[in-house]
C-alpha cells in the first residue's frame, strides 16, 4: 500500500526531514510511528500525501508513483487517503454534520450522496446522535472522533493519522485508537503517528521507529523503543 | 461539474455575506470610483462631441462683387468642387443674400430703405464652403486668393479666421482634458483594484483554516480559488448595476442644465445616455467586473498558495 526506496527530504537551510528511508506497508496493516520529535515523523506523514516532495528516492501509494506527481493530480490522490492531522481541527462554525459534509462539498459530491453517506460515518465513530451540534458543544475525545469520521467519507484504503491523541487524556486516547483498530478491521491500512509510549505497547502492531530522519527500528508486534 | 460550479457559486455568495460590512463598503467604494471614471470618460465625450459639433458649423463664404453674374459664381463653384479638400458648396443667389441680410439685421426698415434709396441689390452673389478636414479651410482660402478670383471676390468675410483659433484652442483644451482624464480614469481604477483586493486578501486569510481543509480533503485548486472570483464578480456587478442605477437620475437632473449649454448644438447627454442605456451598462459591468475579478486574481496569487 505505502513503498519508500531511499527516500530522503531535506528542507531548506539542510534541515534533514528523511534521509534514506525504505519502508513497505501492505494492505491491511496497522503501522505505528514513533520518535522523537523532530525525527522526521510528520515528514513521513506529509510525503504520502504528497504535501511535501521527495528530493532523492521513490513513493508508491496503492501501486501508484507518486514521486513526481503533478500538482493537478494531488487532489485525486487525497481523495484516497483518510488524513487526521494536527493542524487541521473542525471549522468552529459548522456543526459536526457540516464538518464532515464539507469534505464531501468540497470534492464535488451530489447533495443526495452526502446526506447518506455523513451519518453512515458519523455513525462509525458513534456520534450520529450528536451530528446537529457544533464543536464546542461536545468534548475533545468526541471532535476528534468527528476529524476521523471527516477523514472516512472518501472511503479511504489507506488512513494517516498524526498524532490524533496528541491533547487527549489517556481515557479518550484509549477510545481513539480503538476506532482505528475497529477501522482497520474493516480493511482500511492505518498509518498512525504517535508519542504516545502506553498505545504502542498495547497495540501489538506494526512499530517503525525513527531517529534523525533515519528508520533505526522496524518491528511487527513491536514496542516503544526509546 | 455543475454541482462543483454550483458550490463554488454558493461559497462565492457566502464570503460576501460572510463578512457583508466589508462587503458593502468595498462595493461602495468600487461604485464611488466606476461612478468618477464614469463621469469622467462622460466628460471626454461631451469634449469631443463639443469639437466635432463646431466643426460642423465652421463654413468658409465668400462673395462677389455684385457685377459678378450668377453664371461665373456657378462657374466657380464647379471649379472648387474639384479640389480634393472641398466637401460642399452651396451657392447663393444675390436674392438669398440679401434675404438673409434682412433676416439678420436688428432694424428690418433700416435695409428696406437703404434698397429703396439704392434702387437695386447692392449685394453680389456668393458661395458657401464646407471642408472635409479643418485644415483644407486653409488651402481653399489660399486657392480663392488666385488674381483670377480675389479681383471679382469682394468680400472673404466672414469669420472663418477666428473660427480657426477658437477651434484650435478647444480641441488643444479637449486633448488635454482627454490626457487628463485618462490618468484620472487609471488613478480610480487603481483605487478600485486596490480595495477589492484588500477585501478579497482579507478573505482568504479568514478563511485560511477552511482552505487547509479543502486542501486536505482533496479539493481540486480551482474549486479553493474558485469562490474569491465568485465574490469579486459579485463586487463588480452590484457595483456597475448600482452606478448605472444613478447615473440616469443624476443627468435627469443635471440635464437643462447641459441643455442650455450646448444651446444650438447637436448635443443632448440625457437622450445619448437613454438611447446607449444597456451598451452603457453593459460597460459598466464589463468595467466593473473586469477590475474586480483581476484584484481578486491578484490576491489569490499572492496570498492563496496552493
Ligand atoms: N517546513 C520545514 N522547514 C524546515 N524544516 C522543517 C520543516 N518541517 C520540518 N522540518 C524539520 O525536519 C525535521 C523533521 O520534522 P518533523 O516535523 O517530521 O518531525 P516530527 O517527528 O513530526 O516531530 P514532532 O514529534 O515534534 O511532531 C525537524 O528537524 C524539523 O525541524
Ligand atoms: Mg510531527
Amino acid at each position: 500500500m505505502v513503498t519508500f526506496e531511499h527516500v530522503t527530504k531535506t528542507y531548506q537551510r539542510r534541515n534533514v526531514g528523511l534521509e534514506d528511508v525504505s519502508v513497505n506497508i501492505e494492505a491491511g496493516e496497522f503501522v505505528s510511528i514513533v520518535g522523537q520529535s523532530g525525527s522526521g515523523k510528520t515528514t513521513f506523514a506529509k510525503l504520502i500525501i504528497a504535501e511535501e516532495k521527495a528530493d532523492k528516492g521513490h513513493i508508491t501509494i496503492g501501486g501508484w508513483n507518486i514521486t513526481h506527481i503533478k500538482h493537478h493530480e494531488i487532489p485525486t490522490l487525497r481523495r484516497q487517503i483518510g488524513v487526521v492531522f494536527q493542524d487541521f481541527k473542525l471549522l468552529p462554525k459548522k456543526t459536526l454534520f457540516e464538518n464532515v459534509a464539507f469534505a464531501l462539498e468540497v470534492a464535488g459530491e451530489r447533495a443526495t450522496r452526502i446526506k447518506s453517506v455523513v451519518p453512515q460515518v458519523l455513525k462509525i465513530v458513534g456520534l450520529e446522535q450528536k451530528m446537529d451540534r457544533y464543536p464546542d458543544q461536545v468534548s475533545g475525545g468526541e471532535q476528534q472522533r468527528v476529524v476521523i469520521a471527516r477523514a472516512l467519507v472518501h472511503r479511504p484504503k489507506l488512513l494517516v493519522a498524526d498524532e490524533p491523541t496528541g491533547n487527549l487524556d489517556s481515557i479518550n486516547a484509549q477510545e481513539i485508537i480503538a476506532l482505528l483498530k475497529k477501522i482497520n478491521e474493516f480493511g482500511t491500512t492505518v498509518v498512525l503517528v504517535t508519542h504516545n509510549r502506553e498505545i504502542v505497547n498495547m497495540l501489538h502492531k506494526r512499530v517503525i521507529t525513527l531517529d534523525h530522519g533515519h528508520v533505526i527500528a522496524d518491528q511487527q508486534a513491536g514496542k516503544y523503543l526509546l | 461539474m455543475f454541482v462543483t460550479l454550483w458550490r463554488m457559486i454558493t461559497f462565492g455568495f457566502q464570503n460576501f455575506f460572510r463578512n457583508i460590512w466589508l462587503s458593502l463598503i468595498t462595493v461602495l467604494i468600487v461604485v464611488l470610483n466606476l461612478f468618477l471614471m464614469s463621469l469622467v470618460s462622460g466628460l471626454n465625450v461631451v469634449g469631443q462631441q463639443t469639437l466635432t459639433a463646431v466643426r460642423q458649423k465652421v463654413d468658409l463664404s465668400v462673395y462677389f462683387i455684385p457685377t459678378t453674374s450668377e453664371q461665373r459664381v456657378d462657374q466657380i463653384r464647379q471649379e472648387l468642387l474639384r479640389k480634393p479638400e472641398v466637401q460642399s458648396i452651396r451657392l447663393i443667389t444675390r436674392a438669398e443674400h440679401l434675404q438673409e441680410l434682412k433676416k439678420s439685421a436688428v432694424d428690418k426698415g433700416l435695409v428696406d430703405a437703404a434698397i429703396d434709396a439704392l434702387g437695386d441689390n447692392p449685394l453680389g452673389a456668393g458661395l458657401v464652403i464646407t471642408s472635409k478636414t479643418l485644415d483644407g479651410y486653409g488651402a481653399i482660402a489660399n486657392t480663392l486668393k488666385d488674381p483670377k478670383y480675389q479681383s471679382i471676390i469682394e468680400d472673404t468675410g466672414n469669420n472663418f479666421q477666428t473660427n480657426q483659433t477658437v477651434i484650435s484652442r478647444l480641441s488643444l483644451i479637449v486633448n488635454r482634458v482627454q490626457v487628463a482624464t485618462l490618468w484620472l480614469t487609471l488613478l480610480f481604477a487603481v483605487i478600485a483594484i486596490l480595495m477589492v483586493f484588500n477585501t478579497i486578501r482579507v478573505a482568504i486569510y479568514s478563511q485560511r483554516e477552511e482552505i487547509g481543509i479543502m486542501k486536505l480533503v482533496g479539493a481540486s485548486d480551482a474549486f479553493v480559488r474558485g469562490p474569491f472570483v465568485i465574490t469579486s464578480l459579485l463586487y463588480g456587478l452590484v457595483a456597475s448595476i448600482l452606478v448605472t442605477a444613478v447615473l440616469v437620475p443624476i443627468l435627469s437632473l443635471t440635464n437643462p442644465f447641459f441643455a442650455q449649454f450646448f444651446a444650438g448644438y447637436d448635443i443632448n447627454v440625457l437622450g445619448y445616455v437613454r438611447e446607449h442605456l444597456w451598451t452603457i451598462l453593459g460597460l459598466e459591468v464589463a468595467v466593473g467586473c473586469g477590475l474586480s475579478v483581476i484584484s481578486s486574481l491578484f490576491a489569490i496569487g499572492r496570498y492563496l498558495r496552493v
